[in-house]
C-alpha cells in the first residue's frame, strides 16, 4: 500500500462528507447508513417506511425489492393444529425424519398448539413462531395465504360478513380484504354444519377456491396491479376484487348456474372450470374493476367415466371403489399449456380380508388423470405423463413447477392434500388424512405421506414458493 | 508502523484530545492513517467534520471497548452490554445523528452497529407519521406520490 493511494482516496471522501456533515437532517441521511438501519428492520416496517419521506421512500422501495428477490422461499406443507396431539409421537426423529440444523425459522418449545411446517424437500419439520389464527381458504405463490378468521365460535360478524385477510406466515404480514358476502340476513345458521364432530372447515362454505391474478413477475406487497378471484358461496359462483377496491364484484357474464370447481390465471386471463369440465375465460388487465368476459369453451364431457374403469385397476382392487372425482385446472407456464387434472377418490369397503384398512381412513385418493387443453377444438386430450413437472393440488391455487427446482420431490408426480370437503367433517375419526403423491408412471396407488403428517379436522395445505 | 503510544486527535472546532493508540485505532479510518503514514503517529490527526462534543463521546466509547478487548477480566461482556445500553440511551436525537455519521466516517464498526440498532428500534412498529415526528422529518411528498402511497395496498396494515 502506498501513501499516494491513501491520500487521493481519502481526501475526496472527506470532502464529499464535509458537504453534508453539518445538518442533522434524518431525511437526507446517507444511503449506506440508511441501508444498514433498514437491514435490521422486518419487512412490515419497511413497508411503512415508504410513507415517511421521499428519500426514505425511494431507498425503501429498492431495498424491499432486493430483499424479496433474495428470499428464496421453500415449499412447505402447513400442518394445522391437531387436537389429538397426545395420541401421536411429536418428535420427528421418531418417525425417521430429521430436523435440519440449518434452519432459520424459530422452533418453539411448546408444540401443543403451534402450527407445524413440513418440508418435503429435506423431509424435516419446522415450526411457525406465530401460529396461524383462522381458517385457510386459499394459498398462493410466494407464501401467501387467504384466511378467514372466526372469533371464537362465531362465524359471522355484526354486519353479516366475515373477517377475510391475506397473510404471509413467513413475512408475518397481514392484508385485510373486504368480506365477499355481506348481508344482514346471514347468521350463524346460514351455513349449517352437517358433521358429527363439529364443523371445522366452515371457511369452505364461504370460499371454495381462490387465485391471485396479474403477478407473473412481482410480489404482492410491491405491486398494486393485481387482483383476486374466488369461487364463493353456496352456489360456487365467481367474484373478483382488484387491489385497493372495497367491494367484490360478482360475475354474471356467463351462464354459471352449474357453478365452478377451480380457476386459474394464465397470461392475464382467468380460466374457470365448471363442474362439467367446460371452461369460461375472462381477460383482466386491470384497466377496469371488472374483467372482460372473452370466451366460453363448451367442452363436451368426453372425459372417461372413471367410476367404471377403476373398480379393479389397482392394488386395493375391488375393495376400493371410486366414490368421488375432483377436477383442477392448472397452467404450465414452461410448456404454455393448460392442464386438467382429475382426482379419483376411492371409498373403502370394509371387508374381512382387508383387516389393515382402518375405518379411520375411510377414503383415499386412488388415481389421477391428466389432460391437456386443445384450444382449437376445444377439447381435453389425455396425457400419459407430465415429464419433469410437478403438480400441486388441494386447498392451494393449483400449480405446476419444474421438478428441477425441487430436488427432494419426485418428477412426473402430483402432490395432493385433502380437500374432500364433503367428507372431511363427516366423522370425527377421519378427515384431512388424504395426502401424498402420485407418480403418473406408477401403476400403484399414490404414496401416502407418513401418518405423522396426518391432520385431523383441518387438512394440511401447501405453502407455495 | 507507529509504536504503542499516544495519538493526538483534533476536532473540527480545534479541540485536541490525547488518546492511547489502541483506543484511537478502534476507528479503521484512523488505523489506516497511522498505518500508511508515520507522521500522523507523531503529529496531530485532524478529525474533519466531527466537533469536540461528539469526538469526546466517540473516545469515551472506544476507551471502554478497547480496554475490554485487551483484558476480558476487567470488563466483562455484561459490563459492556450495560455500558452500551446506557451510552445510547443518554444520546439526544442530534447527538445520535452526529455519532451515526461520525462512526460511519471513522469506521468504528461496533459503535455503528449499536447506533443503527438504536435507530431501528426507534422505527420498529411505528406508523409513518410517528416516525416523522420522532426524527423531525418533513413530509415532502408531492401530491402524486401521496396518491400513490394511498393507492398502494390500501387494504393493508
Amino acid at each position: 500500500m502506498s501513501g499516494e493511494y491513501y491520500s487521493t482516496q481519502t481526501e475526496t471522501e472527506i470532502n464529499k462528507r464535509r458537504m453534508t456533515f453539518f445538518f442533522q437532517n434524518w431525511s437526507s441521511l446517507n444511503n449506506d447508513l440508511l441501508e444498514s438501519i433498514f437491514d435490521l428492520l422486518p419487512i412490515v416496517d419497511m413497508l411503512r417506511i415508504r410513507g415517511v419521506c421521499s428519500p426514505w421512500r425511494s431507498l425503501a422501495k429498492t431495498h424491499i425489492k432486493s430483499r424479496l428477490i433474495k428470499l428464496k422461499l421453500p415449499l412447505f406443507l402447513v400442518l394445522p393444529r391437531r387436537d389429538d396431539a397426545d395420541m401421536y409421537v411429536e418428535d420427528p426423529e421418531d418417525c425417521g425424519c430429521e430436523r435440519n440444523p440449518n434452519v432459520t425459522y424459530r422452533i418453539e418449545k411448546d408444540n401443543r398448539h403451534i402450527d407445524r411446517l413440513y418440508s418435503p424437500e429435506d423431509k424435516s419439520f419446522y415450526r411457525l413462531a406465530n401460529p396461524l389464527q383462522g381458517d385457510c381458504v386459499g394459498s398462493f405463490s410466494r407464501g401467501w395465504l387467504m384466511m378467514l378468521y372466526f372469533s371464537g365460535k362465531k362465524i359471522i360478524d355484526d354486519q353479516g360478513g366475515v373477517n377475510l385477510f391475506m397473510y404471509s406466515p413467513l413475512l408475518e404480514i397481514k392484508i385485510y380484504l373486504p368480506s365477499p358476502l355481506r348481508s344482514p340476513i346471514y347468521n350463524e345458521d346460514s351455513f349449517p354444519s352437517s358433521c358429527i364432530g363439529g364443523c371445522n372447515n366452515r371457511g369452505k362454505h364461504w370460499i371454495q377456491k381462490a387465485t391471485l391474478v396479474g403477478l407473473d413477475d412481482g410480489d404482492l406487497i410491491t405491486s398494486n396491479r393485481y387482483g383476486l378471484v374466488i369461487i364463493y358461496g353456496p352456489f360456487s359462483k365467481l367474484a373478483f376484487l382488484m387491489c385497493g377496491e372495497t367491494q367484490w364484484r360478482s360475475s354474471s357474464s356467463f351462464d354459471d348456474e352449474e357453478g365452478y370447481v377451480d380457476l386459474t390465471c394464465y397470461k392475464n386471463s382467468i380460466f374457470a372450470l365448471t363442474k362439467g369440465g367446460s371452461v369460461d375465460v375472462w381477460k383482466w388487465d386491470f384497466s377496469s374493476f371488472d374483467p372482460t368476459p372473452t370466451r366460453k369453451m363448451n367442452i363436451p364431457p368426453s372425459l372417461p367415466d372413471i367410476t367404471k374403469n377403476n373398480h379393479k385397476s389397482h392394488d386395493l382392487g375391488e375393495y376400493l371403489y371410486v366414490a368421488h372425482t375432483k377436477r383442477y385446472i392448472i397452467p404450465t407456464h414452461s410448456h404454455g399449456e393448460i392442464l386438467l387434472v382429475e382426482r379419483c377418490i376411492g371409498q373403502f369397503v370394509p371387508v374381512r380380508e382387508l383387516f389393515h384398512v382402518t375405518i379411520s381412513q375411510s377414503y383415499f385418493t386412488a388415481k389421477f388423470y391428466v389432460h391437456r387443453m386443445n384450444f382449437d377444438k376445444p377439447e381435453w386430450i389425455r396425457l400419459e405423463n407430465i415429464g419433469d413437472r410437478l403438480i400441486f393440488v388441494g386447498v392451494n391455487q393449483s400449480v405446476s413447477f419444474s421438478a428441477k427446482d425441487f430436488p427432494g420431490c419426485e418428477k412426473n408426480s402430483i402432490y395432493f392434500t385433502d380437500d374432500y370437503w364433503e367428507k372431511i367433517d363427516e366423522n370425527p375419526l377421519y378427515g384431512g388424512h388424504d395426502m401424498g403423491f402420485f407418480n403418473l408412471e406408477d401403476e400403484h396407488d399414490p404414496k401416502r405421506f407418513h401418518d405423522i403428517l396426518r391432520c385431523k379436522r383441518s387438512p394440511a395445505f401447501w405453502l407455495l414458493p | 508502523m507507529a509504536s504503542k503510544g499516544n495519538l493526538t486527535l483534533k476536532s473540527c472546532n480545534g479541540k485536541e484530545f490525547i488518546v492511547e493508540e489502541k483506543v484511537a485505532v478502534m476507528s479503521t479510518t484512523i488505523k489506516n492513517m497511522v498505518d500508511v503514514d508515520d507522521s500522523f503517529a507523531q503529529g496531530v490527526i485532524p478529525i474533519i467534520g466531527v466537533d469536540g462534543k461528539i469526538l469526546a463521546k466517540l473516545i469515551e466509547y472506544c476507551k471502554e471497548h478497547a480496554e475490554a478487548d485487551e483484558d476480558e477480566e476487567v470488563k466483562s461482556e455484561e459490563y459492556l452490554k450495560k455500558f452500551d445500553e446506557k451510552f445510547v440511551d443518554e444520546l439526544n436525537l442530534n447527538d445520535l445523528y452526529d455519532l451515526l455519521k461520525a462512526s460511519n466516517y471513522l469506521e468504528i464498526t461496533k459503535l455503528l452497529n449499536l447506533l443503527c440498532q438504536k435507530v431501528a428500534s426507534m422505527i420498529k412498529g411505528k406508523k409513518p407519521e410517528e416516525i416523522r415526528r420522532i426524527f423531525n422529518i418533513k413530509n415532502d411528498f408531492t401530491p402524486e406520490e401521496e396518491e400513490e402511497i394511498n393507492r398502494q395496498n390500501p387494504w393493508a396494515f
